[in-house]
């Protein structure tokens, strides 16, 4: 069994919207898998597909490569989640709104709720009723109630909802954890990619209901625009200069000139010679990377729409 | 069998730590009381007479007599608890949708319909409880008021036509679970519990009660009078196939309905 989950020509259509469109993606054991979009994309419909809340209009789901359409309520062990805003019963306390799960998933291991209460760092409101509990809490409580069982399979919707900094970094280190140590293949969505891109192996980005693009973390790199910045303290003849040597020119919104030319970002030494000898010495010559933020908005086309663009950052 | 178990556990500790659970209690309790003193009343006319208006009121039940009390009782059953009960139905089911804790309910190794059959258990069950506190507490109080007429064979007859109507009317209240589900929320079962009430009082007026089944617990109490208590077995099988529909289609609708 290579994936975990697998999913063929995957659609669902509300009517006239298309929330999940021809979807095929997969995600082997153990690993960690990024799921990017903007809200809207299509993000929480298909992690709702894979848990069988919702039927598919068209294609198929696979969890432990069994067909959704044909499983019994087992597997359901196996697999921990968090949709979306994370709820528990208010007038319940943590622990025994994790005392429910614990029954519902019929489970026997007498001390999985207090482990699971430690290691979400939940021991000092154990006993407080969910409804006088702050969202990062009530958030711990939903990520407890998705790893009580210790589930193979992990599907996050936009885990870290609520939580402060510090939980983050928590969350991040423990799910990280998880995949490391108990081969647990965890399925994260997120509209952040900066926080998805530290913990995950491989990032899929949804764009109205479509994959967009999939990349492997290590990957990431080789995709982000490079150009070259410079700056002069007579712009119009840095441009003819370089103009004459067939290289294309832009200019940024603060001035300075733009080089997205291979050679040229290869070697901006020789760019920076050619202004000397021309008596057109550069002020500034830097190469700047596309961040990731920019790097996923350009691939869903919101860069334009957001006016948003890396040499602004 | 585990898995109505563990269904169990789970919504009678919901119940047991909700507020709503013990104004239940109170509410149906105090309407008990309520009843009682209007026996009281009755039962003093010098006392009805200088207390006014709430004599007047306590003159259109009838007399201090156990038959009497126990028909009120029944009646009370019937009409309010088609509102009381049904608020529990509304409730049981509704506040997953409500409290959007329904997607825990969902994914799991307890099958759906295990979990439903256990949220209608419990509301047999608090319904059941709500019912014996009015008994309980309806005894006790007629006891104290020293009501006339008691004899095995009344008690007996009493005990049957309140029991009796209490099951009828808990067993219609299985398709305001429906309305709950399907309409994911409180509001839309309450709409329907109310307009079951008006609809049942019009149908029952002109003369078609005894085939509504929101009209026959009302009917066999002997709310409409005596004449109209006694009814036929197809009354019965309606409500029967009422109770079974409700389930039925609940646990249909939670087996297929889609959770966006």
């Amino acid at each position: 069994m290579d994936n975990i989950i697998k999913t063929k020509e995957l659609s669902k259509q509300y009517n006239s919207i298309t929330a999940v469109d021809n979807l095929s993606l997969k995600v082997k054991k153990g690993d960690i898998y990024g799921f990017l979009g903007i809200n809207g994309a299509g993000k929480t419909t298909t992690i709702r597909l894979l848990l069988g809340m919702l039927k598919p209009t068209s294609g198929n789901c696979f969890l432990f490569d069994k067909d959704l359409t044909n499983i019994t309520e087992k597997i359901w062990n196996k697999v921990g989640y968090l949709v979306e805003n994370t709820h528990s019963y208010p007038e319940l306390t943590v622990r025994e709104n994790l005392k429910i799960v614990y029954k519902l998933r019929k489970l026997k291991q007498k001390n999985a709720i207090e482990n699971i209460i430690k290691k979400l760092n939940l021991i000092k409101y154990q006993d407080f009723k969910v409804k006088n509990l702050s969202s990062g809490n009530i958030q711990r409580l939903g990520l407890a109630k998705a790893l009580i069982h210790n589930p193979d399979l992990l599907l996050l919707d936009e885990p870290t909802r609520g939580l402060d900094p510090a939980g983050i970094v928590e969350v991040r280190k423990l799910l990280k954890d998880l995949a490391k140590n108990n081969e647990t293949t965890i399925f994260i969505s997120s509209h952040i990619l900066s926080e998805i891109s530290k913990l995950v192996d491989k990032i899929g980005i949804i764009h109205n209901g479509k994959l967009i693009k999939e990349v492997n973390k290590t990957d990431l790199e080789k995709y982000k625009e490079k150009r070259l910045i410079i700056n002069t303290k007579n712009n119009k003849k840095a441009v003819k200069i370089l103009e004459n040597n067939n290289l294309l020119i832009k200019e940024s919104k603060e001035g300075y000139l733009k080089i997205n030319n291979y050679n040229a970002l290869k070697s901006p030494d020789k760019i920076a010679i050619q202004l000397v000898e021309n008596n057109c010495p550069p002020t500034l010559l830097k190469i700047e990377e596309e961040d990731l933020e920019s790097y996923f908005l350009r691939l869903t086309g919101m860069k334009n729409k957001r006016e948003i663009s890396y040499e602004q950052s | 069998m585990n898995n109505l178990k563990a269904g169990l556990w789970c919504e009678i500790v919901k119940v047991k730590k909700s507020k709503i659970f013990w104004i239940t209690i109170i509410a149906f309790s105090f309407i008990t009381v309520i009843i009682a003193l209007m026996m009281f009343i009755l039962k003093n006319p010098e006392l009805a007479r200088n207390t006014g208006l709430l004599g007047e009121k306590a003159q259109i039940i009838g007399e201090a007599s156990w038959p009497d009390y126990f028909e009120i009782l029944s009646q009370i059953i019937a009409m309010g608890g088609l509102v009381g009960y049904g608020f529990i139905a509304s409730w049981i089911f509704g506040r997953e949708f409500s409290d959007q804790t329904i997607e825990d309910l969902l994914s799991l190794p307890t099958s759906r319909t295990s979990i439903i059959t256990s949220k209608f258990i419990v509301m047999f069950l608090w319904s059941l409880l709500l019912s014996s506190i009015v008994l309980v507490i309806g005894l006790l109080a007629g006891q104290v008021v020293g009501l006339s007429n008691w004899s095995y064979a009344f008690f007996l007859k009493g005990i049957i036509l309140f029991s009796v109507t209490s099951l009828m009317t808990i067993g219609i209240s299985t398709l305001v679970a429906f309305f709950a589900s399907f309409g994911r929320g409180y509001l839309p079962p309450m709409g329907f519990v109310i307009s079951t009430l008006v609809f049942s009082q019009f149908l029952a007026a002109l003369g078609h009660g005894s085939y509504i089944p929101w009209s026959i617990p009302a009917l066999y109490s002997g709310a409409a009078g005596p004449s109209q208590s006694n009814l036929e077995p197809i009354s019965f099988i309606i409500v029967v196939i009422t109770a079974l529909i409700g389930y039925i289609i609940t646990i249909n609708w939670w087996k297929k309905a889609e959770f966006s």
